[in-house]
């Protein structure tokens, strides 16, 4: 493990040339680049992608990085950037809830199963804004604070706040909407 | 008289906000209150499906490798797709197409008009302002016409050209 600063001396060292040391960066924060990236674009070719991207852009502005954040929070925001506006260029339609409530209020037996209502709340979650349901996956990640989580999507953490307890009470609204009283069973 | 309670202090709870005392001051105004038992109920539903929600994922074991290989290379996502920018090349030019035909059919020569500012409240002894500019729309259509070719020519060379020669010299270098 590196200390914060092993880790500028390591960024000065890159700068100056030696570029192969950048893989100890990454090494060190692929898996939270990636995390970030997946949970935006929702597909893991797409976010392998994107992480190696985010990635490759720290590096071009790696001269740049002015240490006011910590690394990771800076490389995570490039990260995050990246996949917005990749999402942004390759938005896919999704079925609207109410397509999938006709098509379940047909089964005769109505009684869902929990992947379904799980599958129901992964549904409900994509109507939110990408914003929206990017604050409130990445407060579940408990690794991040709400305060890095902030830093990382560029917002102040009271807009932070007010969107992960916007997305969370859309969600209900949605699963009641979708499940009506099976929601409280899940 | 119930309380009121709001979702914000629902969500507050379910995140573990608040010292133990408030914590149980508030699960008994919650018990008290059939409304918000039932909307903490929902809001608890959607807590935990988030919580139960995969937390950090790991990329392919090559990722490091794929990483330091690419490091020269320009990130694959630019601002333009190559059909994006091939719709809007195409849409300049039409503009500017559309934009010259009717220049040189004479049908702005007759639109020019003058914008007088003698109207214009203020002191003129001190600042010297000219009391009235022509304004001819065949200068606006050029003009327009020009940045629609420096646009195009930007376009055509960050969505068609560079990737194609970068791709180029990628496949000899191999």
């Amino acid at each position: 493990m590196i200390t914060t600063q092993e880790e500028y001396l390591l960024i000065d060292r890159i700068v100056a040339g030696e570029q192969a040391l950048y893989a100890t960066l990454v090494n060190k924060y692929k898996s939270y680049a990636y995390t970030i990236a997946w949970k935006i674009v929702g597909n893991r070719a797409e976010a392998e992608e994107v992480a190696q991207d985010g990635f490759i852009k720290a590096f071009n502005y790696l001269s740049k990085f002015n240490r006011e954040a910590k690394f990771s929070t800076w490389l995570y925001r490039i990260v995050f950037n990246t996949a917005i506006s990749y999402k942004r260029k390759n938005r896919v339609q999704f079925d609207s809830i109410e397509n999938s409530v006709v098509e379940f209020a047909d089964r005769a037996d109505q009684d869902l199963l929990k992947e379904d209502k799980r599958a129901f709340l992964a549904k409900a979650m994509e109507k939110l804004s990408d914003a929206d349901r990017t604050a409130v996956q990445l407060f579940y990640i408990k690794e991040f604070s709400l305060e890095e989580t902030a830093e990382m999507m560029g917002q102040n953490l009271n807009t932070l706040k007010v969107r992960v307890h916007r997305a969370r009470q859309r969600l209900a609204e949605e699963l009641k909407k979708i499940l009506k009283e099976e929601a409280l069973t899940l | 008289m119930e309380k009121l309670i709001t979702d914000d202090d629902l969500l507050n709870f379910l995140d573990g906000m608040g010292s133990e005392d408030e914590r149980k001051n508030f699960e008994r105004l919650v018990n008290e209150n059939q409304v918000a038992q039932k909307r903490l109920r929902e809001l608890q539903a959607v807590h935990y499906f988030l919580r139960n929600q995969k937390g950090i994922e790991q990329p392919s074991k090559n990722f490091t490798e794929k990483v330091m290989d690419r490091l020269h290379t320009k990130p694959s996502f630019t601002f333009f797709s190559p059909k994006n920018g091939l719709i809007l090349l195409a849409g300049l030019l039409v503009a500017s197409v559309l934009a010259l035909m009717l220049a040189s059919s004479g049908a702005f020569d007759q639109l020019h008009t003058v914008f007088s500012f003698k109207s214009l409240p203020g002191n003129t002894n001190l600042i010297k302002i000219p009391t009235s500019v022509p304004f001819d729309i065949k200068v606006f259509v050029k003009v327009f016409v020009l940045i629609n070719l420096v646009v195009g020519f930007f376009l055509l060379d960050r969505t068609i050209l560079r990737p194609i020669f970068q791709k180029r010299s990628e496949r000899l270098s191999l």
